[in-house]
């Protein structure tokens, strides 16, 4: 127990050098508003426990915009809520209120999470404050980057695909995306919920852990919430020690690591050789490897035009002066969603027509069933998998708007990790031409405490001076 | 087949009441066309490991367990229930 104070203690003052009060936060942040990094400051929050005793107690942080705050505007990046109060907070919220934990800051996103750049906010482009050039990842853009920039100690936010690790990786910081259902996505913007995480962006792993300590927890509101024994985060990572580091038996995919570019994979296998980190090398099935892109629109599009059925513009969101019923609603949504988003639901509708549900959709399903189970064979011989973060620097915005930048099959191999509900973490490890690329691990399911542990053992030992 | 789905496409838009211009449409239909004969160029696999379930190790509690507790809530709150019905009949929600 004094161990977890002593830990607790050193985190607060490192959490206190990141931002010393809420009021000098918002202060900071609100100077920093060329980033486009947020959609709104939360000034008054009066919900947080003013009594606890928590190392996160007075601690400000950012909310990802498609999680609902008790009396905050909640757009999910998109201008059909632009006046949307939250009616209520999302159960994690709550967690950290209860902690004394406040947040402060709402964080720009792309439109309701569908896309990966972080350009496809209502809002504007989130701008990469390392090179505004470049594209920031997404669609947890604006958290990575008031986290990446040391403006807010840490960041609440959602990963489908691979939302709050690519970006994570691209901006030098750590993303972590837990196993499926421990965390309560009660309360929070759904986008495919079969493949939908709430997770944490940080510039630390003692930081995740202490708030996964907080929010991971069973909530009988969320259906998909599992019920396990605590994981101890922090016990864990306490517990672990230097040379446990070589207990672990660690695999790199071979043949998803080919499809990075050269430079990535030349800087990563240097990385593991210099120092004598021990891998193997495996292979998946290279005929389905190649299908986790197109599994992943099929099965999260068709889940997206669900559950958004109900931007009507009738019971909340805009409205519409049309007289007619029909008309309001055409109106309202063709005014007021992205392309992005149109496109992705009349895929996904097309998808889960009568005719096509069973050639098409029940096949993506098929296929995903398939790469999940050659991912926990994989685990049966394994602890982690070990793999680029992202297949490259991130790419120029202009060649992403041509669409001559696109991910490929390394970038989208993070979507096992939400195929599967296994958990995952990005961190800080490389630097090439100047730019930032993560490693990312990977490990088996409810070993999140394990994960994390084993990562900053990684982090510390290889990686901490770049 | 592609002219079927330049008609669904069209129809989609119309039943999800999203306005699309022509390059939209055409980028859509493209997308899709491609999407699609990726898929089909692959066997059919809804035979494979079909007792295998992707979220098979996960400990999420019955979910009927959790009906019924949103059951009872209901059968605790009818009185409250019936005044909302009677104040949404009454045009307390104007749309």
């Amino acid at each position: 127990m004094s161990e977890i104070l002593k830990i607790s203690s050193v985190i607060k003052q490192d959490l206190k050098k990141v931002s010393l009060n809420k009021e000098e936060t918002i202060n900071l942040i609100k100077k920093n508003k060329k980033f486009n990094a947020y959609t709104s400051i939360v000034d008054n929050y009066t919900f947080f426990n003013k009594e606890s005793c928590s190392p996160l107690f007075g601690i400000p942080y950012a909310v990802k915009d498609n999680i609902n705050v008790e009396g905050t505007i909640t757009t999910g990046g998109s201008l059909f809520l632009k006046n949307y109060i939250s009616p209520y907070s999302a159960h994690l919220i709550k967690l950290l209120d209860k902690v004394g934990a406040i947040p402060v800051v709402k964080t720009n996103m792309d439109e309701f999470g569908l896309g990966g750049d972080g350009i496809y906010s209502a809002y504007g482009d989130v701008i990469n404050p390392f090179d505004n050039t470049r594209i920031t990842g997404g669609s947890s853009s604006g958290s990575a980057v008031l986290v990446a920039k040391k403006l807010i100690p840490f960041s609440i936010a959602t990963d489908t695909g691979d939302s709050i690790r690519r970006p994570a990786s691209l901006l030098g910081i750590f993303g972590f995306k837990p196993t499926y259902g421990l965390i309560s996505r009660y309360g929070v913007f759904p986008y495919a919920p079969s493949l939908d995480h709430v997770g944490i962006l940080a510039n630390n792993i003692y930081d995740i852990a202490l708030v996964s300590d907080v929010i991971v927890s069973h909530d009988e509101k969320d259906f998909t919430s599992q019920k396990i024994d605590s994981l101890k985060f922090i016990d864990t990572l306490s517990n672990f020690k230097d040379e446990d580091f070589k207990k672990y038996k660690i695999c790199v995919i071979q043949n998803i690591l080919d499809f990075a570019s050269k430079k990535v994979q030349n800087e990563f296998l240097k990385l593991l050789k210099d120092n004598d980190i021990k891998f193997n090398l495996e292979n998946l099935e290279l005929d389905i490897i190649k299908l986790i892109p197109l599994a992943y629109k099929i099965i999260s599009y068709s889940e997206a035009v669900s559950c958004y059925q109900n931007l009507t513009g009738i019971t909340f969101g805009e409205k519409s002066n049309k007289k007619n019923y029909q008309e309001k609603i055409k109106d309202i949504r063709s005014k007021n969603l992205g392309f992005e988003l149109k496109k992705r639901f009349i895929f996904g509708a097309y998808c889960t027509s009568e005719e096509n549900y069973e050639s098409i959709f029940l096949k993506s399903e098929a296929i995903r069933n398939k790469i999940v189970g050659q991912a926990k064979k994989i685990f049966l011989k394994y602890d982690f998998i070990i793999m680029p973060g992202s297949s490259s620097i991130a790419p120029l915005i202009k060649d992403v708007k041509a669409k001559k930048a696109t991910t490929n099959l390394c970038d989208d191999y993070l979507q096992i990790a939400n195929f599967g509900g296994f958990p995952s973490i990005t961190i800080p490890a490389l630097k090439i031409d100047k730019n930032f690329v993560g490693i990312n691990i990977c490990g088996k399911i409810n070993s999140d405490n394990l994960l994390l542990a084993f990562a900053n053992s990684f982090f510390k030992k290889y990686s901490e001076d770049i | 087949m592609k002219n079927k789905m330049i008609f669904k496409v069209k129809e989609l838009s119309n039943t999800l009441m999203l306005d699309l211009s022509d390059n939209e449409c055409e980028a859509i239909i493209n997308e899709l066309d491609n999407s699609i004969k990726l898929l089909s160029s692959i066997p059919n696999l809804s035979s494979v490991e079909e007792n295998f379930h992707y979220f098979d190790d996960l400990k999420i509690p019955n979910t009927m367990e959790s009906l019924r507790k949103d059951e009872i809530c209901i059968l605790d709150n009818v009185d409250k229930i019936k005044k909302n019905m009677k104040d949404l009949k009454n045009g307390l929600v104007k749309v």
